[in-house]
């Protein structure tokens, strides 16, 4: 045992001294290696920092483009190895075009650095994988070539993930059907329409930071659909066509020419209480409608069109030894019947709401119809434009 | 009892000293554990970078194909739904970077289950994914303890698609009057 008033002896000195040695070389070396790798956190966090941006990027711009597709890998040098994935997209201001390309097989060092990926836009279709073509870099870093999938609708279901090559798409029904590429309505680069707007792109980006797949589909379908219109002729189309002066019809009015017109006094005699004799009495009237139609030409012009119908009370058909003129038809109706007025000198209008009543039910679909497209014509005036069926 | 003026005994010393490694151990773990958190959240982006893709591929499916449900013509009657209506699962693969605070130097697979919801009624189609909270947890293979799992979440309202691009629509229409 020390005594009470004793201090540390040499040994006990030289081991905490040997203990601190060991801590303080053990902290400084950590500390050390702590600040050594500070550079390397700092860099590894940027380039994942721009794999994200990236990411969310090309996502952004997938939603403002109309198609999405791989250009040709044939496409540019053998020695470039190229990969080029092209965005469209078009609006008021015109179309716009833009390119994400990689050269791999170009050194890291040259100016056109193999482990960068290249971001070209233009207003015209951007030649696929062209080095020459002006761009900025989008990432660095990149440790192998993109790898750019394009995965057609009917394809989607079976789709599987690019890591674990198992499938990952049991949400998505199998019966989603091919679609063919929708032109675009511009030409490419060499003159050939360009097509596309009918896939997903699935794009593998690998980096010393991280490695990320992308799937992007166009956010705005080209064209969409091919609408077909089935014109369906009703009786506003059907007066008459006339493809050599077509002019859209815009009024329409109607008359009335008598051809003859007879009082008849049929012979079923009543009597009266005076002892004579009563006949019914009463007009048949023969003559035609006569509808004009009024329609403005391509150059201004005006020209007219004229439908006639032919109308009389007067009804062959019907047995008037057994249906006198003077009464009902069989069907109830006043097909045939006498007209009970001379109203020759009506307006066409008027005298077509008074004597149909009376035609002779033969004709009486005719002038109907003639009459509607007349209606249609006058109701649709100088407006023009379309009726949709629904 | 030690007196007043007497020293440190070497028992005392070697004890103090071993506290003194325990409390820095265990400070260098909690650092450690700090620069792990706040390495950038890679986990959680792979999964919605995962969540993202599911997303775009059941967009790109109901743009695709029509429902035969909305229009009721012959044109769609051979149509179905892009989506299946239900709960369905799978999994999302991925890489970590070496996290080289579990001692790896390796990229760290990752198996992230992906579970998708789409409700024809409100026609919402739902993707969550887990992901780890702690990478270091992850087995080799890349799964994820089931304690140790955090999720994201994507949603969105696809209405079934009418008119798929490449479709040709046909239209009986009335043209204007013309002779």
């Amino acid at each position: 045992m020390r005594r009470p008033d004793a201090g540390f002896s040499l040994i006990e000195i030289a081991i905490a001294a040997g203990v601190f040695v060991v801590l303080a070389l053990g902290a400084f070396e950590a500390v050390r290696l702590l600040a050594q790798g500070v550079p390397q956190l700092r860099a590894r966090s940027s380039a994942y920092a721009s794999l994200e941006r990236l990411g969310a990027q090309l996502r952004a711009e997938a939603r403002s483009a109309s198609a999405i597709w791989t250009s040709s890998l044939s496409a540019g040098t053998a020695a470039d190895g190229c990969v080029q994935l092209d965005f469209y997209g078009g609006d008021a201001a015109g179309p716009a075009f833009w390119s994400y390309r990689a050269f791999p097989n170009h050194a890291a060092s040259g100016a056109v650095p193999g482990d960068a990926l290249f971001r070209a836009a233009g207003t015209a279709p951007i030649a696929a994988c062209d080095a020459a073509h002006p761009g900025d870099v989008a990432l660095r870093g990149l440790r192998a070539a993109p790898q750019l999938a394009a995965i057609p609708p009917q394809q989607l279901a079976a789709h599987q993930d690019p890591y674990l090559a198992v499938a990952d798409s049991p949400f998505l029904a199998a019966t989603i059907p091919a679609t063919a590429p929708v032109a675009l309505g511009v030409a490419g680069p060499s003159g050939t329409p360009v097509a596309g707007g009918n896939a997903t792109i699935e794009l593998r980006l690998d980096t010393a930071a991280a490695s990320r797949v992308v799937d992007l589909v166009a956010g705005t379908f080209p064209g969409s659909f091919t609408a077909v219109l089935h014109y369906t002729c009703t009786e506003r189309c059907d007066v008459g066509h006339d493809d050599g002066t077509a002019k859209t019809l815009t009024t329409c009015a109607i008359g009335w020419q008598t051809a003859w017109s007879q009082r008849v006094t049929w012979n079923d005699f009543s009597s009266n209480p005076d002892g004579s004799l009563s006949a019914p009495s009463g007009w048949f009237i023969a003559g035609t409608f006569v509808f004009t139609y009024s329609g403005t030409r391509a150059d201004g012009g005006t020209d007219t069109l004229v439908r006639t119908a032919a109308a009389t009370n007067w009804d062959a058909a019907r047995d008037y030894g057994t249906s006198p003129p003077d009464r009902n038809a069989p069907d109830g109706s006043l097909a045939g019947s006498f007209a009970p007025w001379d109203v020759r000198s009506e307006p066409g209008a008027a005298w077509y709401a008074d004597f149909l009543p009376y035609v002779a039910s033969g004709e009486r679909a005719a002038l109907a119809a003639e009459k509607q497209r007349c209606d249609a014509v006058a109701a649709q005036g100088t407006a023009g434009g379309f009726y949709a069926n629904g | 009892m030690r007196t007043g003026e007497r020293g440190f005994t070497l028992l005392e010393v070697v004890v103090c000293a071993g506290i003194l490694a325990l409390v820095s151990a265990a400070s260098l773990g909690a650092f450690a554990a700090i620069a792990r958190n706040a390495a950038p959240p890679a986990a959680r982006d792979l999964a919605l970078a995962a969540a993202d893709n599911a997303l775009a591929r059941a967009r790109a499916a109901v743009a695709y194909a029509s429902s035969p449900t909305l229009d009721g013509t012959a044109l769609l009657a051979n149509r179905t739904w892009a989506l299946v209506p239900g709960t369905t699962s799978a999994l999302a693969g991925g890489e970590l970077d070496a996290p080289a605070a579990c001692g790896r130097t390796a990229r760290q697979p990752l198996r992230l289950p992906l579970t998708a919801t789409y409700d024809p009624a409100t026609e919402r189609f739902t993707v969550v994914v887990g992901y780890p909270r702690d990478p270091c947890r992850v087995g080799a293979d890349g799964t994820i303890p089931s304690d140790d799992l955090a999720t994201v979440r994507r949603s969105a309202i696809l209405p079934p698609s009418v008119y798929p691009p490449g479709q040709t629509v046909t239209r009986e229409v009335a043209p204007p009057a013309r002779m």
